[in-house]
């Protein structure tokens, strides 16, 4: 989501904006609705610019990686054994349910900066026969306070990261969380979903 | 059923894998994601006395462990007092002689 710089643009922003709600609220049987700060995030929260990533051994723009595709977003680290595993063995059974659908991603973004470079994070994908809709970087460490406080996680979770699943739009910005550990149905549903209802 | 414990701890390290799967999931978890080890550590040998000890766990009613609660705790997912367990704690697809092996591993004397 950017600013709009002229009066057409406004009217689609709002319009978008219009149709994202109806999306958003169209998803409101699942129920994750039923506690506070599970299901949609309303407003939707746009994915600071300036927040980095490292991805194929260059610093980017984790908006750059989200945009354009509806992405499934957990935070995990490489050398994490105990609910780590959990976390990627979840993505993996989604992956069948996405198909090959190129608009959808899985992201495994890390949170071990110093500890997960290219080969770890290529070790982590293969551990788990990720295919070409999932990828994985690393937070840079001064980045990771701002992702937590987009996302709201609390630092109360195994592992010291929340497990739950985040999912951003096609335009980066963060519109649905889920509860601890989903299961893998809860997630390709939702992704699907979000990918029918919420506009780019 | 005595258990063998030399058994009970490769269940426990992973080294024979067990099946499992996370609560409402039917795909089974891969072996790696699945160790007891993972999340609660190497315990020696009778390191686990906490199981026979009468405790309030997970905030619930007091209780203590038997090799036969245990065994329906890690199959269910759900304790002698009727608290479910946290999700992350995957449900075991375990067989009698398994259970009573990680009993035994668990709660056997130290040498």
């Amino acid at each position: 989501m950017t600013l709009q710089r002229d009066t057409s643009c406004l009217r689609s922003a709002l319009r978008r904006r219009c149709l994202l709600a109806l999306g958003l609220a169209a998803l409101a049987p699942m129920p994750a609705l039923a506690h506070g700060k599970l299901g949609p995030v309303t407003p939707a929260r746009p994915m600071p610019p300036g927040l980095a990533v490292r991805y194929r051994g260059r610093r980017t723009p984790l908006r750059e990686i989200l945009l354009g595709k509806t992405s499934a977003v957990q935070l995990m680290f490489a050398g994490c054994s105990s609910i780590c595993p959990v976390q990627g063995a979840m993505f993996a059974a989604v992956q069948p349910e996405l198909g090959a659908n190129p608009a959808l991603q899985l992201l495994s973004l890390s949170i071990d900066a110093l500890g997960d470079d290219d080969a770890a994070l290529a070790s982590w994908l293969q551990r788990f026969a990720a295919q070409s809709g999932w990828r994985a970087a690393a937070l840079a460490s001064a980045d990771l306070a701002v992702f937590q406080r987009l996302i709201e996680a609390s630092r109360d979770e195994p592992a010291g990261h929340s497990t739950a699943v985040y999912f951003f739009a096609a335009n980066a910005s963060l519109v649905w969380r889920t509860n601890d550990l989903p299961g893998a149905r809860e997630v390709a549903a939702t992704l699907q979903r979000l990918h029918r209802v919420v506009p780019a | 059923m005595t258990g063998d414990a030399a058994l009970g701890r490769r269940l426990f390290l992973g080294r024979v894998p067990l099946q499992a799967t996370l609560r409402g999931e039917t795909s089974a978890l891969p072996a790696a994601a699945s160790r007891c080890i993972n999340c609660h550590g190497a315990p020696e040998a009778g390191t686990a006395p906490s199981l026979l000890v009468l405790a309030s766990r997970r905030g619930g009613p007091a209780f203590a462990y038997d090799a036969a609660s245990l065994c329906t705790t890690l199959r269910t997912g759900v304790d002698p007092q009727q608290i479910l367990l946290a999700r992350a704690m995957p449900q075991f697809q375990l067989t009698l002689p398994q259970c009573a092996a990680l009993w035994a591993y668990l709660t056997q004397s130290a040498p």
